[in-house]
């Protein structure tokens, strides 16, 4: 039982769930798997009022296209693991969503979008986003509008919306390899630090990105493949002044092993390019 | 099925609804606040106390149940989300005639079972693994039973119960 006079809705339309999140404002919530959302609300660290379900309103496409691979805010990580498209055109959201314990019982339930969405500093999906240069798009009450995963991701569980706004989708160019690293103390645990290495399309820079170690995912560019470790030591020392503290580890560990994930991160994209 | 005192009209009383289920075969309808899990749901109102409370936090899968074909956990499901879907719960697995079900018989005979309660987790991820792979590895079934806990650490048995299973469907 949540605590609190808690109303539930399932709107069948966009305009619908935008109007109730704009007339709730504060008090609501968006529920797309609810994975995350649920248990904080049974801890009482959220207590909205109102709960705004977007299963009615056909958020299920993915679709791996030409150029771009779309995800439905309601699409779980079983089926992204599942997908041969998206296994194919897109080996590194098949591999993290592959990655996410709790069983299939979660796995069949929660989503790529509701991570991002909640911005939990721990969760994986924030900083894989921002590394594939992910587009989030946007739906309210003044239509529809996107923006980049980067930009929407201002801080701990803080993301860009406003009041009556919710994600339907996002989405990303496809990347052939990748590369990917996860540092965490037991297959059943969330992630101390993670890192994303991806090529920058065009340019022949790699751009890695940093997850779980700061509030929100940290972001850089490399000239090429082979930084050594002093270099990304540098970079990496720079850029994550505020390294978290939490149960899992303190900010001086977070700051130690995030040049190492980056490094592994490096050569598994090395490796991936080869094969 | 247990029913729940009429609403009493007072505007502060917390929103509900009533909830229709197919639930283990059957059509079922209840009243249910919207603020209640479906775990909750299930036990409190549907009556059907083998889901069971656990984490509250979708760690230990002592709630699982299987909700149109999926299997979740009921703990990170609100029952207002299930209207109008066909539920199977720990108490659908068995033979209406109260007959275990071979994989329960496998658990049964393996003593894959202390005190129990973390079994609708078990059995379901085993039935699920099981509708996939005619032969799993041990290393499948493993895998497969991530996402519940048995605090009697009773693995071992799980693992072999399930194996036993696969060997005897297979013939």
């Amino acid at each position: 039982m949540i605590r609190g006079p808690l109303r539930y809705h399932r709107p069948d339309d966009l305009a619908e769930a935008a109007f109730i999140l704009a007339s709730a404002g504060e008090q609501a919530r968006v529920l797309a798997g609810g994975t995350m959302l649920i248990p904080a609300m049974f801890r009482g660290e959220h207590r909205p009022l109102h709960l705004v379900d977007l299963k009615g309103l056909g958020l299920n496409r993915l679709s791996a296209e030409d150029s771009d691979v779309t995800i439905g805010a309601m699409v779980t990580y079983a089926r992204m693991t599942q997908d041969a498209d998206v296994a194919a055109s897109m080996p590194l959201l098949a591999h993290v969503s592959g990655g996410v314990t709790g069983g299939r019982q979660l796995t069949g339930q929660a989503t790529f979008v509701g991570s991002v969405c909640n911005n939990i500093p721990n969760s994986e999906a924030p900083s894989v986003a921002v590394a594939l240069g992910a587009t989030v798009d946007i739906f309210g009450p003044a239509g529809r509008r996107q923006m980049t995963a980067a930009d929407f991701l201002i801080g701990d569980g803080a993301v860009d919306l406003r009041p009556g706004e919710f994600v339907t989708s996002l989405s990303t160019p496809r990347h052939a390899a990748a590369g990917y690293c996860k540092i965490k103390n037991s297959v059943g645990s969330w992630p101390i630090t993670t890192a994303t290495a991806v090529l920058v399309t065009g340019t022949g820079r790699v751009r890695v990105v940093i997850g779980a170690a700061s509030a929100t995912p940290v972001s850089f560019e490399l000239p090429s493949i082979d930084a050594g470790m002093d270099v990304l030591e540098a970079t990496i020392g720079a850029l994550l002044g505020e390294a978290r503290t939490d149960v899992l580890a303190p900010a001086e560990y977070r700051r130690a092993v995030a040049p190492i994930a980056a490094r592994r991160a490096l050569d598994e994209l090395e490796r991936n390019l080869g094969a | 099925m247990n029913g729940l005192p009429q609403p009493s009209g007072d505007p502060d009383a917390p929103p509900s609804r009533r909830i229709r289920l197919v639930l283990n075969g059957g059509e079922a309808d209840e009243l249910i606040e919207d603020r209640m899990l479906l775990v909750h749901a299930l036990r409190d109102r549907f009556g059907l106390t083998g889901t069971h409370v656990g984490c509250n936090n979708g760690d230990c899968g002592a709630c699982t149940v299987e909700i149109d074909g999926r299997i979740a956990k009921s703990c990170l499901v609100m029952a207002a989300a299930a209207d109008g879907c066909s539920i199977t719960t720990i108490e659908g697995l068995a033979d209406p005639d109260g007959s275990l079900s071979p994989l329960q018989e496998a658990f049964w005979d393996q003593d894959a079972v202390q005190c129990g309660f973390c079994l609708p987790g078990h059995l379901f991820v085993a039935r699920d693994l099981l509708d996939r792979e005619r032969d799993p590895s041990e290393e499948q079934i493993r895998t497969a039973l991530t996402g519940n806990i048995c605090r009697c650490t009773g693995y071992t048995n799980i693992v072999e119960a399930i194996r036993v299973a696969a060997e005897r469907a297979r013939g």
